[in-house]
């Protein structure tokens, strides 16, 4: 009896065994089947769309029957007021609900949105065109009196809008019909443009801001995506909007926005197919590259990472210490550790801006020199070292690895470093307020020098939270706003430049490359620089 | 005592959680001298790198230590343990004995305070103190003793009463002796028991909950490590190097797996009805 049960086990287990020998052969055949599949699929997706561009219209049979693009998010939205929000989360959710006046297009070239047409009358005087028959999703046609709204509720203080700096210049703006508007400028003013393009220049219906007395929790626009719900730490829906001045567009019939803060809860839903589309750090891409449904699209951004330091404060005061603080950290070591090698040395005008930007790697502010930074130290008095607080976003792991990475580094120059980790409402609130000697963050530099230099380093810009305030960087970076020759601002923004990261009230990191995994039946879409979520032509395909 | 500690050296589980927490206490203490390196020094060579001869336990994203880390994470563990416990218990002591001996309205304002703090889930009233008075370790045991109160007072409070009504502490009461010298003298030695196991359990609840707090960041601050902490940092990093969540994951469990067994073992030796 015995025997036959042990037979019968042992039996078994050899069956077992058998069983996952043979599945494994199963799934690799499966696998090479999948790629020679999906390369089909390739080819077939190449040959629908110049069928699509031939008969315009008739995208057809290779479309999905469900429509909705769902996306993992990292981070919730904290409000949606096209006005106030900085965060991505917030602005990739607004910037599909909203438009402006003028967009960016696939070069970075400006490029009409609602306006039909611009012309620059004079050094000082714009006349925009607006485009006709463009519908707010509540039914109500968009004219030139929604454009005067919004700058004026950009450029109340009340509103606190974050776009209000970008506008200080403007000085009138006049209606001159239904469909056209003209701003008049107190100077002449080089980003002017560039900033009717930005994100936070969205034009809002007024009767929607009056009766919810702000729009953080409701979104009415014209863009291509209408806000259906959000619901706090689970998703943000949008749905087509059918009435899209655009015809044919967007081919999506929604959009999902579900939030998984957890990056290995992101990787496993992208894995499985329950998500379409999300971002994922350098660390995981070895993951998911040999996975023949998934697809990965990696770019350099807009964005740097960066170590603020307090200016205002003891010792920080001291140029002197900050360059020490500069010169401590090797920038190199912390691209291998923190970004494992995927993401290039920046200024404060990072390097996929184009020719804005200065070639970093040879300024002497770089250069990882320990017996400088000590000689620098002890000239400012603090040869002794002192302690200090790095306060770092804990949701963000590549900022708590800098945070970590840099209390190494100024160990070495004496300085006793104690990192503070915060919650995200709380890191903001601590960024506005200055709480601390040091923070780790990231900044999107934006889409002109003006916002990396003006916006964030002059005495006066919105986002000059470290209290720097320099005289001679302040001149540089008023000049490039008002010099109209293109040759001549590039010049000035570079000795700009030069001055920031000899005064070092920041120290700009890396500029981080972002990878996109997305699922193959994805079909037409490509992240920019300047606009990783353009779903206009994006569909799923079978 | 001796009894006691006779009748343990029978009780061969309760010697395994007693030797595994004695295990866990000697790690703590002797940390500096047995962690092979420093716990928070990098190794940029060595990131993300196995199990090895170099590296017992393999190494983190920042090239540290893993060994040396867990190491150094009992210290956390343990001084939080006892710092929080030794909060909790002394409060708990000192509220359950005012309450329970002197009933009234000193143990009505006592128990509503109590039935107060006993209405939140423990972690989220950890949390939410937490975050008012600021992350950082001393806070975290602030937090954690704070919510273990309401627990000892009631079982202090519980046995008080209990004992009260005994016939040696009223033959006490009733020849004079002073309020004070009869609870310390006649109640105080008979609720040690409990409290005793309590004290033992409490304490992997409270390690239990650091780890928590670390995990969600309000715990220590990196690059201090700790268990919780650990895992947390590893969780971006549980398929590529599975074995910077896994040691720690083990010791926590382990730990609290002691800590349990010897209470368990600790309920029964004391347990007066239990007593063959």
């Amino acid at each position: 009896m015995k025997f036959k049960v042990l037979f019968i086990l042992a039996l078994f287990i050899c069956m077992l065994f058998l069983a996952g020998c043979g599945g494994n052969n199963a799934v690799s055949t499966n696998g090479e089947d999948d790629i020679s599949n999906s390369d089909n699929n390739a080819v077939g997706n190449d040959s629908e769309e110049s069928n699509n561009e031939n008969n315009n219209g008739t995208t057809g049979e290779n479309m999905a029957a469900e429509q909705t693009l769902l996306i993992a998010a990292d981070q919730d939205p904290s409000g949606l007021d096209p006005h106030k929000v900085t965060a991505h989360s917030s602005i990739r959710i607004t910037g599909k609900v909203y438009e402006g006046l003028l967009q960016f297009d696939d070069d970075m070239e400006l490029a009409p949105q609602l306006a039909e047409s611009w012309e620059q009358v004079d050094d000082t005087t714009y006349i925009f065109k607006l485009r006709e028959g463009v519908k707010f999703h509540n039914g109500r046609e968009m004219t030139a009196e929604d454009v005067k709204y919004s700058f004026d509720r950009i450029k109340d203080p009340e509103t606190a809008s974050i776009g209000a700096s970008y506008f200080t210049s403007v000085e009138d703006i006049e209606i001159l019909g239904d469909y056209e508007i003209q701003f008049h400028l107190s100077d002449a003013y080089a980003p002017f443009l560039s900033y009717i393009a930005h994100s936070s220049a969205a034009i809002v219906p007024q009767e929607v801001v009056e009766e919810h007395g702000d729009l953080n929790q409701e979104a009415v626009g014209t863009g291509p995506f209408v806000f259906e719900e959000m619901v706090p730490d689970t998703h943000v829906i949008l749905s087509k909007n059918e009435d899209y001045y655009i015809e044919g567009q967007p081919k999506l019939d929604g959009l999902k926005y579900l939030t998984m803060i957890d990056e290995s809860s992101r990787i496993a839903a992208v894995r499985t197919g329950q998500i379409h589309l999300t971002t994922v750090s350098p660390e995981s891409v070895s993951l998911l590259e040999a996975n023949v449904e998934l697809e990965i699209i990696n770019y350099y951004t807009l964005d740097y990472n960066y170590l603020g330091i307090n200016t205002e404060r003891e010792p920080f005061n001291d140029e002197r210490v900050r360059q020490a603080i500069s010169l401590a950290v090797d920038r190199n070591e912390l691209i291998n550790t923190v970004m494992g090698g995927d993401a290039q040395l920046t200024g404060p005008v990072p390097p996929s801006l184009g020719n804005w930007s200065i070639d970093v790697s040879q300024h002497e502010m770089y250069e990882h020199n320990i017996e400088k930074a000590k000689e620098l130290l002890e000239e400012a008095g603090f040869g002794d070292g002192f302690e200090a607080e790095i306060g770092v976003p804990g949701t963000y792991r590549d900022r708590v690895a800098d945070g970590q990475m840099i209390q190494q580094m100024l160990a070495q120059i004496g300085i006793d470093v104690t990192i503070v980790q915060l919650e995200w409402g709380d890191y903001i609130d601590a960024w506005n307020e200055g709480r601390y000697d040091m923070l780790t963050g990231r900044n999107g530099a934006g889409t002109d020098p003006d916002r990396s230099l003006n916006f964030f380093f002059h005495t006066e810009g919105s986002a000059n939270v470290w209290g720097f305030s320099d005289e001679e960087f302040d001149e540089l970076a008023e000049k490039g706003r008002f010099e109209v020759d293109q040759g001549t601002r590039e010049q000035t923004y570079f000795d700009a430049q030069d001055r920031l990261l000899t005064q070092a009230p920041n120290l700009f990191l890396y500029n981080p490359q972002n990878y996109i995994v997305i699922s193959k039946n994805v079909s037409d879409y490509m992240p920019l620089p300047h606009s990783s979520e353009r779903f206009h032509d994006t569909y799923l395909s079978e | 005592m001796k009894e006691i500690t006779d009748r343990l050296r029978k009780d061969k589980i309760g010697m395994a959680g007693l030797i595994g927490v004695l295990f866990i206490i000697l790690l703590a203490f002797l940390a500096p001298v047995i962690a092979p390196y420093n716990p928070t020094e990098m190794f940029n060579q060595h990131r993300l790198e196995r199990p090895s001869t170099q590296f017992w336990l393999g190494t983190d994203e920042f090239g540290r230590d893993i060994l040396s880390r867990i190491i150094y994470g009992a210290q956390v563990s343990i001084m939080v343990g006892l710092i929080a416990v030794g909060i909790g218990a002394t409060f708990g002591f000192i509220f359950g004995l005012l309450a329970g001996f002197f009933k009234g309205w000193v143990d009505n304002t006592i128990m509503r305070i109590m039935d107060v703090l006993f209405a939140f889930p423990d972690l989220l009233l950890a949390l939410a103190i937490v975050a008012v008075l600021g992350p950082n370790l001393r806070n975290t045991m602030i937090a954690i003793g704070i919510v273990t109160i309401p627990v000892f007072t009631r079982l202090v409070r519980a046995s008080v009463i209990a004992v009260k009504e005994m016939d040696f502490v009223l033959s006490a009461e009733s020849i004079g002796i002073k309020t004070p010298r009869i609870i310390l003298r006649h109640i105080t030695p008979y609720i040690l028991a409990p409290f005793l196991v309590q004290i033992t359990l409490a304490l992997s609840i409270a390690i239990l909950a650091e780890a928590a707090l670390s995990f969600l960041g309000l715990g220590i601050q990196p690059p201090h490590p700790s268990w919780g902490s650990m895992l947390s940092d590893a969780r971006g990093y549980m398929e590529l190097a599975p074995w910077i969540a896994i040691f720690p994951a083990l010791f926590i469990i382990l730990t609290i797996f002691c800590f349990n067994l010897l209470g368990d073992s600790l309920r029964d030796l004391l347990d007066p009805k239990l007593k063959s």
